[in-house]
């Protein structure tokens, strides 16, 4: 039998993969400690990870903006347009899954292809549409466009997964008496669990970190954690710490929701890709 | 108990023509078996009898309803697929009883009826296992139970052996066989293994490139193939063809010292033939028979598989019961039982006589 040692490649990969960790997670790093330093301690050339903690920042900016109001916004709008998505999404997964015609393909990479589209491309013709149409800083018109937004990869995902769904078993419950909705109730449903799971994770994850359309769109009723952040960056200048201790509160939520999630995540982006 | 009654059943898949103008009607009761090379339209007739698939005209008859235009749920039907299709996310009592639940029987009769039907298949341990704690041979019973259960008007049975190895296959085939002629439910059965077909049916549908070939009994298949494609898909080792002509006094040549007069005349209308021996009908013989050479000895334990080639050319299988130790090699002579000989014509393969 082979002995597996520690070679040196294993070693080299295990300094690589660190390295890699800590580039990426620095900035977040960097951000939560100086969330606690004072702006002084936050703009001294000299940066530094010795400092006297402060909760200034966040005291000040609870208390300054209405911290809460942001974070509902935030939830109602990801969660009620990832239900939506999934409300869409899901029976035209299905359909192209199991019912493809000859254009299926095509039509999944133009479903894609809409991805592609920089945001600020449409930003007028959305603009001038949703004031025309009262939907200028409303709940609504931001739910709208993240289900929109974030259709092209719930269908996807949900579309490589019932891929993975041998047709037998939906054939053998449309057998057994089942019409369509016992068989998505009955068996595609519940076979779709992780499927559904991961997918509404990665959609919640996204339209919370939206901020293109939640900045430019709304003002103080429907604006979103994003744009909550975007406050700090006001016209007198930076104040790097109150802003870092806004944006440790923006992304604590789906911070925390990634880390539990995460198998759920992985396994769901992956989808279809090993067979 | 009801009877299948298919009348001008076409189906195209593009420009294919998958299925061609089928007629075939199953009695009540009868186990009837589907058979054909891959690609002959078996399984896409079995699936548009269960409604999985639409066809391009014709009608199908399940007693007295036309179901041609019906959903799979209203023909009342079951079906086994190969795959077994159980719902993974249910138990072995939850896949069994599904079926009843989807038509909103009581409580109480479902569970009756999963319980007779896992005595019937040996489940009754199993119940609460998920199929994919079952083995290969269990699933498959959960699969037969799952069409038992609903007590269809027509069990259909999508090569459902065709996953299991070979020792378990013929277990399973002897069960499928009781279990339908205990409950005496009209079965139409789909496979490409005519040695379970020849076991299994009353009737053997053999059908090649979207067409009924012949429909006949097993033995009926075997001993008078329409024509050389049943002759030759039917039987194992396969029947062997030899080309042959009319000797020009009112017999046919085999080779030049074997001739022989067949019973009939009305083959000597088709200038050339091809004449079909089964291996059993192909007797060693010490001084008569056409010559041959030995090129390849099977024993199968039983019986030895003798295949040789002959002084025309012409390679024969033989089966052999006794001791002999014939090798590679060894020239031998083959006599050939002349009242069992088919006879076909060479250009349409059509059978010309009763041999």
């Amino acid at each position: 039998m082979e002995k597996r040692g520690t070679s040196s490649s294993t070693v080299l990969n295990f300094i690589a993969g660190w390295a890699a960790v800590i580039l990426l997670i620095f900035p977040i790093i960097w951000m939560f400690l100086t969330s606690f330093k004072t702006e002084i301690d936050a703009l001294s050339p000299e940066a530094s990870l010795i400092f006297q903690p402060t909760l200034d920042n966040y005291r000040t900016v609870l208390a300054r903006s209405n911290y809460l109001t942001f974070a509902l916004n935030s939830v109602y709008t990801s969660v009620a347009a990832t239900l939506l998505a999934l409300l869409v999404g899901f029976p035209a997964a299905y359909s192209m899954a199991f019912l493809p015609t000859a254009k299926t393909r095509q039509t999944l990479l133009w479903i894609l292809s809409t991805k592609m589209m920089p945001p600020v491309g449409v930003l007028v013709p959305i603009y001038i549409l949703y004031r025309d149409m009262g939907l200028i800083d409303s709940h609504l018109g931001l739910i709208l466009l993240f289900m929109f937004a974030n259709l092209p990869i719930v269908v996807w995902m949900l579309y490589s997964f019932f891929r993975d769904i041998p047709r037998d078993i939906l054939e053998a419950a449309r057998i057994d008496g089942a019409g369509l909705w016992e068989e998505f109730r009955y068996v595609l449903i519940p076979l779709s669990g992780p499927a559904l799971a991961s997918t509404a994770l990665l959609s919640i994850i996204l339209c919370w970190n939206e901020a293109f359309w939640s900045i430019n769109l709304t003002t103080t009723k429907a604006a979103t954690l994003a744009a909550f952040i975007a406050t700090y960056s006001a016209p007198q200048g930076l104040f790097w710490a109150k802003l870092s201790a806004a944006a440790v509160l923006a992304i604590a939520p789906v911070l925390v929701m990634g880390w539990i999630g995460q198998r759920h995540l992985v396994r769901g982006l992956t989808f279809g890709a090993v067979k | 108990m009801t009877a299948v009654n298919i009348e001008g059943l076409n189906k195209h898949f593009g420009a294919i023509h998958t299925l061609k103008n089928i007629n075939l009607h199953v009695e009540e009761g009868e186990f009837v078996a589907l058979v054909g090379p891959s690609g002959c339209g078996k399984s896409t007739l079995l699936r548009i009898i269960a409604g999985l698939e639409s066809s391009d005209g014709g009608s199908i008859r399940i007693g007295v309803r036309d179901v041609t235009q019906l959903p799979s749920k209203q023909r009342d039907i079951a079906m086994v697929f190969q795959s077994y299709a159980l719902y993974p996310h249910m138990t072995v009592a939850e896949n069994l009883g599904f079926c009843l639940r989807m038509q909103k029987r009581p409580d109480g009769e479902i569970r009756s009826k999963i319980v007779e039907a896992a005595r019937i298949l040996h489940l009754e341990t199993l119940l609460d296992r998920r199929p994919k704690e079952l083995s290969g041979g269990q699933r498959q019973r959960v699969a037969m139970g799952r069409a038992i259960v609903r007590d269809p008007q027509v069990f259909l049975f999508d090569e459902p052996l065709s996953n299991l190895d070979a020792k378990l296959r013929v277990i399973m085939r002897t069960e499928i066989k009781e279990v339908q002629q205990r409950l005496k439910t009209t079965t139409i059965y789909v496979t490409h293994d005519q040695i379970e077909a020849m076991t299994m049916a009353d009737r053997i549908v053999i059908m090649d490139k979207g067409e009924i070939v012949q429909v006949d009994t097993p033995m009926e298949l075997y001993r008078r193939p329409r024509n050389t494609f049943v002759a030759g898909f039917i039987g194992s080792p396969q029947m062997n063809f030899i080309d042959a002509k009319p000797d020009g006094k009112g017999g046919v040549a085999l080779s030049q010292h074997l001739t022989f007069q067949p019973d009939s005349d009305v083959f000597l209308k088709a200038g050339e033939f091809v004449v079909g021996i089964r291996p059993e009908d192909l007797l060693l013989d010490e001084e008569d028979g056409l010559r041959a050479k030995v090129t390849l000895v099977e024993p199968t334990g039983a019986q030895t598989y003798i295949h040789a080639c002959t002084e025309d050319g012409n390679s024969l299988v033989t089966i052999e019961n006794g001791d002999r130790r014939l090798r590679i090699g060894d020239q031998i002579r083959l006599k050939p039982i002349i009242r069992h000989l088919h006879l076909f014509d060479r250009a349409s393969g059509e059978r010309l006589t009763v041999a």
